[in-house]
């Protein structure tokens, strides 16, 4: 039994935090690196994001999990995760759904055609992508999707609209789901494509954020896509999306920014005091801390069981739902204590100059709400352990 | 990484669990719960037989010589099977301390003794009234021509009635740490035992001393203070009964789990609904997350690090880990979770005894911050 990691994989993390010491010195690093604002940074299009992704093309660090054949390192997953603990303690953009969700199924799935037009865009940073999944009508229970597609000449006519699509304003393609035979059952029945964002007849409208993050209502009206731009096979884009939930075991919520959370606030605990008390002698506030870094511990257990179980090859989807359903819900704690802590300064917005920490709590508060909703909500991750951890037999 | 446990160790956990339900099912526990000497003859046999008594002991003292993984292994399973025996107090946390603070001398006399099983040793440290902090250690030693005298009252000392002897922590200065250690003869004239009925139905005893003799040689570390040997050993045992805490909350959350697949309400299982299932997901979270807690602890004790933090972090959250877990198997069962004749209610009474004997919560926070603070205070040795 071993908790560390190899040393290969020690080397890598130098390798990477060398790397960000040195972009951290660029003129543009604020644009990238913004720790008070998790990774913010990837939300929006900056010309400095799309810098700092070519360079980190240039660097190898895009595509390591692939096959050599598209241009990959074939390393195991565990280094796209190290990579984005790294990027995520120094809140830097993380590798995203490109290298992920949409370049390792087309790898998997795709036509020749597509793989040669797509993968080695992805691998040098020249392309971004939106996801199309959710629609108003369907959120948690996704695979009753609606949007439609209907065959047109040699192509598809889409027709419907798509919600939450963070990124579709600045993306140049769409990922994405819809109802190609709405006779069959609802797992059934859906296909997965790629469509230029930029297609007429697709509408982005925002959406703002309690969170100040921008997402999008997309609307799509007899917006036309040859057949090539089909991924797959048609009417298996239900397993398709579901196997690209898996592909990324490796990436999901990294830990790095609750240790750094939790260092913040030290920081300010051991260096403050109020009502006339040093709060490190304030009962309720140690007592508060205590539970917090045994916690936040807890949750580094878990996402290293799901690690470990990846990193032998296995599949470990309950293992994520856990440490998805843990970090998520400890994230708002942190947020919740801190603001406590904080007291009537807390309060200040990010754009008030003396806000404490930049206004990071604050705006954590608000937020780190979306986390136990976004990529499945903690009760279809509970759901998910009741079903296929425990065996229960859970109808909804 | 690699959370992959040897062969040795799988056949180690085999052993145990094997031994726990040859010798120690529920039925037996039942029996034994709230008797004296308060733990199955046959099954100490029977751990005498596999070596156990002297699973951590070195193999110059007759010992097996293993490490904290092998222990928590060994308790995991203990736990899984509420076992009860002297394993903990005797060849964990007595054993420990002899080998850590005593001379070559006692630990000839000692530690081969306690490796066979022939020896038991108990340990009192609590006192009535008290917290687990040191500077609540008011039972009080004097030095005498030809060794101590020593009065006071501990509590929850276990297996005192079978025990020859119990290590007895006793104060000799005002300072925090004077705190030393003595080799008592529960025989001694002046020692009275007295069993007390308590919430796991454990056989734990108060033992009153009333100006007992004890001679030179039973003085640990040659009578200077033990504090530091003896926080060590807290530290180490943390990691068992962690352990135990894992291995009971996996059995009473897998006998909520089996109930809720069979047990119908309104037509269906009452695990189809989502009020029973999440809670069941909610709880089968914490045990992960505390296993994983657990292994870390061990593996950081036997790989020398410094393991103080994640054993404190482990028995802290394991413990409230497994009370939760027992009062939600009790609340899934319903009605029948509350009877004596069910099983749920002998996890949840475990439960939180171990979660307030042995540093409990309040006492761990504070270890917790204190480290997390660089402070001092309750650890400068």
């Amino acid at each position: 039994m071993d908790f560390d990691f190899s040393a290969d994989e020690k080397r890598f993390i130098e390798e990477v935090r060398a790397f960000l010491r040195e972009q951290a010195l660029l003129p543009d690093a604020a644009d990238v690196m913004a720790p008070n604002r998790d990774s913010d940074s990837m939300l929006s299009d900056t010309p400095a994001r799309r810098r700092f992704n070519r360079e980190m093309a240039k660097r190898g660090y895009l595509g390591m999990s692939w096959p050599k054949e598209y241009g990959g390192s074939e390393k195991s997953g565990i280094y796209e995760y190290l990579l984005n603990e790294e990027l995520a303690r120094v809140g830097a953009p993380l590798i995203g759904k490109g290298i992920g969700i949409v370049g390792k199924t087309l790898i998997r799935h795709g036509s020749d055609k597509l793989k040669t037009e797509f993968l080695p865009k992805i691998r040098n940073a020249e392309i971004e992508f939106a996801l199309g999944y959710s629609e108003p009508g369907a959120g948690s229970d996704l695979a009753s999707l609606k949007l439609k597609a209907e065959r047109s000449g040699e192509g598809w006519l889409f027709n419907g609209q798509k919600i939450w699509n963070t990124s579709a304003h600045f993306a140049d393609w769409y990922w994405l789901a819809a109802r190609t035979d709405p006779q069959a059952a609802k797992h059934k029945g859906i296909s997965l494509f790629l469509v230029p964002m930029h297609e007429k007849g697709i509408t982005v409208s925002a959406i703002h954020t309690l969170g100040e993050h921008r997402t999008n209502h997309v609307f799509l009206d007899n917006v036309w896509v040859h057949d090539d731009y089909r991924v797959g096979e048609l009417n298996k884009g239900w397993t398709y999306i579901s196997e690209a939930l898996d592909f990324e075991r490796f990436t999901i919520y990294p830990f790095s920014p609750l240790e750094a959370k939790l260092e913040q606030m030290w920081k300010h605990i051991k260096t403050t005091q109020r009502n006339g008390q040093r709060l490190t002698a304030v009962p309720e506030i140690r007592r508060q801390m205590a539970r917090l870094v045994a916690q936040v511990e807890t949750a580094k257990m878990l996402q290293r069981s799901v690690i470990f179980s990846a990193s032998q090859g296995g599949v470990p989807t309950v293992e994520a739902s856990m440490c998805k359903l843990y970090t998520t819900a400890l994230s708002q704690r942190l947020a919740n204590t801190m603001m406590d802590i904080l007291g009537a300064d807390g309060l200040l917005h990010k754009s008030w100059p003396d806000a404490p920490d930049a206004g990071k709590w604050e705006w954590l508060y608000r937020s780190s709400a979306l986390e136990t909703i976004g990529a499945g909500t903690s009760e279809i991750q509970k759901n998910i352990i009741a079903r296929r951890g425990l065996g229960l037999p859970l109808t909804n | 990484m690699d959370l992959i446990f040897s062969e040795e160790q799988q056949m180690l956990r085999d052993m145990t669990r094997r031994l726990c339900e040859d010798f120690v099912p529920l039925t037996v526990l039942r029996q034994l719960e709230g008797t004296e000497p308060g733990y199955s003859a046959d099954f100490w046999t029977a751990l005498i037989d596999a070596g156990m008594p002297g699973l951590t002991i070195a193999d110059a003292f007759g010992g097996l010589g293993l490490g904290a993984t092998e222990t928590m292994i060994v308790h995991e399973e203990f736990g899984r099977a509420l076992a009860f025996s002297p394993h903990f107090v005797s060849s964990v946390l007595a054993a420990h301390l002899i080998g850590a603070a005593g001379d070559t001398t006692q630990r000839q006399r000692w530690l081969p003794a306690m490796a066979s099983g022939q020896s038991i040793v108990s340990v009192g440290s609590l006192e009535p009234g008290g917290g687990h902090s040191l500077s609540d250690i008011q039972c009080a030693v004097t030095r005498t021509a030809t060794g101590y005298r020593l009065s006071g009252t501990k509590h929850f000392v276990a297996y005192a009635a079978r025990a020859q002897t119990a290590l007895i922590l006793a104060r000799v200065g005002t300072a925090l740490d004077d705190v030393i250690g003595l080799m008592v003869d529960l025989k001694s004239p002046g020692v009275t035992i007295q069993y007390q009925p308590n919430h796991a139905r454990e056989a734990v005893y108060q033992v009153t001393l009333h100006e007992v003799d004890v001679p030179l040689e039973a003085a640990l570390k040659g009578g200077q203070p033990i504090a530091a040997e003896w926080r060590d050993a807290m530290y180490t045992g943390l990691i068992a009964l962690a352990a135990q805490a894992v291995g009971g909350a996996e059995r009473a959350h897998a006998m909520a789990v089996e109930y809720a697949k069979v047990r119908e309400a309104f037509g269906k299982p009452i695990g189809s609904f989502q009020a029973i299932a999440h809670s069941l997901a909610d709880v089968a979270v914490d045990i992960e997350g505390c296993r994983m807690l657990v292994r870390q602890a061990a593996w950081a004790k036997d790989r020398g690090y410094n393991f103080y933090r994640f054993a404190a972090i482990a028995k802290l959250q394991a413990c409230e880990m497994y009370r939760r877990t027992a009062s939600v198997t009790i609340q899934v069962h319903g009605g029948i979770g509350f009877t004596n004749d069910a099983d749920p209610q002998l996890f949840f009474r475990r439960a939180k005894q171990l979660q307030l004997l042995h540093w409990d919560s309040d006492y761990l926070e504070e270890r917790i911050i204190e480290m997390a603070l660089n402070e001092t205070s309750e650890h400068s040795a």
